[in-house]
């Protein structure tokens, strides 16, 4: 048959060592268009690591991870010069972190915030800025009054749901997320899971999401891999992988979890 | 025509954390459903008829045999494709009712139902349409459509688990006991959707709790037996 999926990223054998501890070995993945693929696995497993590789900012000691929009990996992550890879990081590539802090400009307005990467890639009406970023706050469910406050006196919460706002609003084709809904209230996490669910059935959007929480995993990602010592033990279809896990390491995370 | 055939299926679980222990729960399981079709799984609680549903679908890995199934036009075996294609022939051509509805909270029942038509590309409002359509056939009022379903009774969450199934026209549909939260007027129109869907010319497997219902809708019954200790 004709299916022939094209990946829009893809990592082969990305092996890392810090000192004498292992903390990538063999690592190989794809990403589809389209798709969510979380990796999973307890604390020091590798996972952020593992993301923060995948994205650029962690060399590996060996394997490359290659990429390109047009059904072609012609580029390389490990050989990009440095200028384009942070324009690549400011636009069609999007990173959450875990803590908001580490991406949002603490100086600036919540609006500021938002609307930073139009104003790098050269939209300088003040017009248009104003009215995207309105858009985008209503999009995390941020009141649109607070536009011109500073991040500081947001919750940690609001916080999150602004660094996600500021980040989506280039339409990034790739999204990198670490941990992005531990520190949320309930009610807040399951309004951003939709959110994302939508943008990645209605505008293809594809995202590696990094989390300890095999609940979100299931809700949102249709693939899964489960990290232990810097490995993928095991990977498959999420639903798989949860309800039948192959791997003792898998059955022991899965078991060991209140159901969800 | 057949849009589904299960050719020696089998399936073991080991359980690492129990010494490795093996459970044995499918062997030599054949069987084959043709379009407008619906066949039932009888048999003993516990013999494995719900392990050999969610093998079919995928959700539980087969050991060995295979799981052919009509997409695009062509019999593909679900045992041996790629995730992201398994992913693929579940958006269109397999669908799945098991009996717990799993959504992300807070969103609403409307939306929840909608999403399935969304993720083949049916836009929106025509896919809101629908899914108001169904949830109506199902008895689920108007007034419940905005509601996220975490409060709903059992019933009126199976039946937004059935309205995400019978909105679409996934070919071959697996249901583990459809009806089993509900009183008998909605059971009955669970029984005339299933009409329905046979002279869609979809293939349907059901496992029902109810045996009068078996008789009533099934063409033919597929017995699954326990295994005994000579099987394994």
């Amino acid at each position: 048959m004709s299916y022939r999926p094209v990946p829009i990223l893809m990592a082969r054998d990305l092996t890392l060592s810090f000192g004498t501890l292992c903390a990538l070995e063999s690592v190989s993945l794809e990403i589809y268009p389209g798709e969510v693929l979380a990796i999973v696995g307890e604390s020091g497993s590798g996972k952020t690591t593992l993301l923060n590789t995948l994205y650029g900012v962690l060399a590996p000691g060996a394997g490359e991870v290659r990429f390109g929009e047009n059904g072609e990996l012609d580029r390389c992550v490990q050989t990009l010069p440095r200028q384009q890879l942070r324009h690549l990081h400011r636009s069609a590539w999007g990173y959450v972190h875990q803590n908001p802090r580490d991406a949002l400009r603490m100086e600036i307005t919540a609006g500021g915030n938002i609307v930073e990467r139009l104003m790098a890639a050269g939209e300088k009406h003040y017009g248009t800025l104003r009215e995207k970023a309105l858009f985008w706050l209503q999009k995390v469910e941020i009141d649109p009054k607070r536009i011109d406050d500073l991040p500081t006196t947001f919750s940690g919460g609001m916080q999150q749901r602004l660094q996600i706002a500021r980040t989506l609003i280039s339409h990034p084709y790739l999204l990198f997320m670490d941990e992005p809904t531990s520190g949320l209230d309930v009610s807040v996490q399951a309004g951003l899971l939709d959110l994302l669910r939508n943008l990645v059935s209605e505008q293809r959007m594809a995202v590696i999401l990094v989390t300890h929480d095999l609940a979100v995993a299931r809700l949102l990602a249709g693939r899964i891999a489960v990290m232990q010592r810097g490995r993928i033990i095991e990977t498959g279809v999420t639903d798989q992988v949860l309800d039948d896990p192959q791997h003792p390491y898998t059955q022991l995370l899965v078991s060991s979890v209140l159901p969800a | 025509m057949n849009l589904l055939e299960v050719k020696d299926l089998r399936k073991t679980f080991t359980l690492h954390l129990r010494g490795g222990l093996q459970l044995a729960v499918l062997r030599n399981i054949s069987f084959s459903v043709a379009a407008g079709e619906c066949v039932a799984l009888v048999g003993p609680s516990g013999a494995g008829k719900s392990t050999l549903l969610r093998t079919i679908y995928g959700n539980y890995r087969a050991e060995s045999g295979s799981v052919t199934v009509m997409h695009d036009g062509e019999l593909v075996d679900l045992t041996r494709v790629p995730p992201q294609q398994l992913l693929v022939i579940r958006r269109h051509s397999i669908a799945y009712v098991s009996q717990f509805l799993r959504v992300i909270p807070r969103v609403s029942t409307r939306a929840i139902v909608a999403s399935v038509l969304k993720d083949q590309g049916v836009r929106s409002p025509d896919a809101d349409a629908r899914a108001e359509s169904i949830l109506l056939t199902l008895n689920l009022p108007l007034r419940l459509h905005g509601l996220p379903p975490a409060t709903f009774s059992g019933g009126e969450q199976q039946r937004v688990n059935l309205a995400r199934a019978l909105v679409t026209d996934h070919p071959v549909l697996l249901l583990d006991e459809p009806t089993a939260s509900l009183d008998a007027e909605n059971a009955a129109v669970v029984l005339s959707l299933i009409q329905d869907a046979k002279r869609a010319g979809r293939a349907i497997i059901s496992i029902f709790h109810d045996p009068d219902m078996t008789v009533r809708v099934a063409d033919r019954q597929i017995p699954i037996t326990s295994l005994t200790e000579n099987d394994r």
